[in-house]
């Protein structure tokens, strides 16, 4: 019994070197062949330690340095031969993850570490010892008979702590991640696997209906495109619009208002707006007026584009409404558009406080400039 | 591609990864500029471009393995001379900023007409900007409040009279007639566009990334 504790504690001197070396294999991936063989070692680990702990118990009363180097060997093995091969084991099968590698690489350098430290402070209180009572150390029992000697308390302290350290830091942590890493990715399936079902669930509501009406309505080429540029809109607004904050500011107002009047009249509207604003009673206002402009502008249009550009700035909002129709002469427009335009536009802005300029060339289009202060005048 | 093409026509490299497109470009721009090629992904689009040195690309946004972006890194730093002109359907802001960042001429979506596009390759076949008004009204969008301090506002904020330009490109007026709405000449206006290209590329602006990537405009 007592050969194989020297034994142990012959390699026991070894653990900090050891443990280093151990790092270094951790931090290398896919070492060697077979992983069978690492499982037996683990287990001849579990059995040797359970043995050496009997060995210890049953020692009768082993004085402090018995003691250390009974501690110290049964770390050093339970070290080498229980969590080594664990811990290779969890690399490898890690082996791929740079991630899992950085974490075993500082596992294994702060586990050295600790192990150098209480080396270091085992050799400490050693010499410490020695120096007050020289030769008490080595003695067949401590001198005050209370059992328990500084060394072995301040050693075994020491290496424990370091030996917990170790095992925290190459199976607990390595564990958790395994296991961490795990739940995320089966909660990111999960996730894949309900956006895919929205996505199925959208596109079958939308573009799937779209397609088959447009099969069934090919002789009604107005219809088609009108039904076309609806499932566009949709679609982009499902794909790239912006996560609706507020569902009923001036910019999903207007976006509403160009959705109504794209069906409507069977034209393509291009909105471009920079910057938004609450819906207030001048804000609707433009609504209104743009709306307006929309509407006169898709009637003359024919099938050309309108654009449509609103921006929200510190002192104003700007709205230009442009198409590229057969433009009018505001003298000898109809009577209806004449109307239209004094009263749902000029009049509307100029009640609210804003202004609006119509700009018609015949045959080049017409342009409508719509100004609002962004506050109410005093 | 076109049996004989008329000498001074521009040379032009389609790159999409859908044959769909290629050829509906092709169809679309055919009489206007010689394509000299095209490609469906990353990799045959850099030799292509490599090997036939053409005048402007049309480049798609979404390739796979890499995207126009990749395309643009690849080509740009030994052929500064090709000019890119991105053609996507996304309007995703981020996807805008970024290749525009790459350094990509200008930015269309692909509702574009014929004509339209044409008008696009000229001009930045020119070395001129060509601003779809989607992407004019992002600049405004992204270019929008005081420059943040320890920021040069020479390229950190748009001159007024770049807002009035950028204003009227994004209402959908050509460069013309935005000249002619500013009394100023189309040159003029091609410069001022430019100039906002130029910022796009080098601002160091915080609010132009974030904001890319925080919406795109419906």
């Amino acid at each position: 019994m007592v050969t194989q504790q020297a034994d142990a504690a012959g390699s026991g001197g070894g653990v900090p070197g050891g443990r280093s070396e151990l790092a270094g294999q951790l931090t290398r991936s896919g070492a060697g062949p077979g992983q069978r063989w690492l499982v037996g070692l683990g287990a001849l680990g579990v059995a040797n330690t359970a043995a050496l702990l009997a060995a210890v118990n049953a020692t009768p009363g082993p004085d402090g340095s018995m003691q250390l180097v009974s501690i110290f060997g049964q770390l050093a093995i339970a070290c080498l031969l229980l969590v080594a091969p664990w811990a290779m084991l969890a690399a490898r099968r890690l082996g791929g993850d740079p991630g899992a590698r950085r974490m075993f690489g500082r596992a294994g350098m702060v586990a050295a570490a600790l192990a150098l430290l209480g080396a270091a402070q085992v050799l400490g209180g050693l010499v410490v010892v020695l120096l007050e009572r020289p030769g008490a150390a080595l003695a067949e029992h401590p001198a005050d008979g209370d059992g328990a000697s500084p060394i072995s308390i301040l050693g075994g302290v020491a290496i424990l702590a370091g030996g917990v350290v170790a095992l925290v830091g190459m199976v607990l942590v390595p564990w958790l991640f395994v296991l961490v890493r795990r739940v995320v990715r089966e909660r990111s399936a999960r996730v894949r696997a309900e956006e895919r079902a929205e996505m199925a669930n959208h596109l079958h509501d939308s573009v799937l209906q779209a397609l088959t009406l447009i099969q069934k309505g090919a002789d009604e080429p107005a219809a088609v495109v009108r039904l076309a540029r609806r499932t566009e809109r949709e679609l982009r607004a499902w794909l790239y619009g912006a996560p609706t904050v507020d569902g009923d500011d001036l910019r999903a107002a207007l976006t509403a208002m160009v959705a109504e009047v794209e069906d409507q009249f069977g034209v393509a509207v291009e909105l471009v707006a920079v910057g938004t604003a609450e819906l207030d009673s001048r804000t609707r206002a433009v609504v209104g007026a743009t709306r307006e402009a929309l509407c006169n502008a898709a009637k003359h249009t024919g099938r050309g584009r309108v654009s449509v550009f609103v921006e929200v700035g510190d002192a104003e909002i700007l709205v230009l409404v442009r198409d590229r129709g057969q433009g009018f002469d505001r003298s000898d427009g109809l009577e209806a558009d004449r109307r239209g335009i004094a009263e749902s536009i000029v009049g509307r802005m100029r009640r609210h406080g804003g202004t609006a300029e119509v700009r018609s060339v015949p045959g080049a289009g017409t342009e409508v400039e719509l100004h609002m202060p962004s506050r109410p005048a005093p | 591609m076109s049996a004989a093409p008329g000498p001074g026509l521009v040379r032009v490299f389609v790159v999409d990864d859908h044959a769909v497109v290629r050829s509906g470009v092709r169809a679309e721009i055919g009489a206007a500029a010689d394509v000299v090629g095209e490609a469906g992904d990353v990799a045959a689009a850099v030799d292509g471009i490599r090997a036939l040195v053409p005048d402007v690309v049309l480049l798609d946004v979404h390739l796979p393995c890499g995207g126009g972006r990749a395309v643009l890194d690849a080509v740009l730093p030994t052929h500064p001379q090709v000019r890119f002109l991105a053609l996507s359907v996304s309007d995703a802001a981020g996807d805008v900023i970024d290749v525009i960042r790459g350094g990509a001429r200008g930015y269309v979506t692909k509702a574009i007409t014929g004509p339209e596009l044409c008008e696009a390759i000229e001009v930045i076949n020119a070395g001129d900007a060509y601003f779809s008004p989607r992407l004019a009204g992002f600049v405004l969008d992204a270019f929008r409040g005081t420059v943040p301090a320890g920021l040069d506002p020479q390229l950190n904020d748009l001159t007024a009279r770049e807002r009035d330009v950028l204003r009227l490109v994004a209402a959908g007026y050509t460069y013309k007639e935005v000249g002619a709405r500013l009394h100023v000449s189309p040159r003029t206006v091609e410069t001022h566009v430019g100039a906002v290209l130029r910022k796009l590329q080098l601002s160091n602006r915080r609010e132009l990334s974030r904001w890319a990537s925080a919406r795109g405009l419906t």
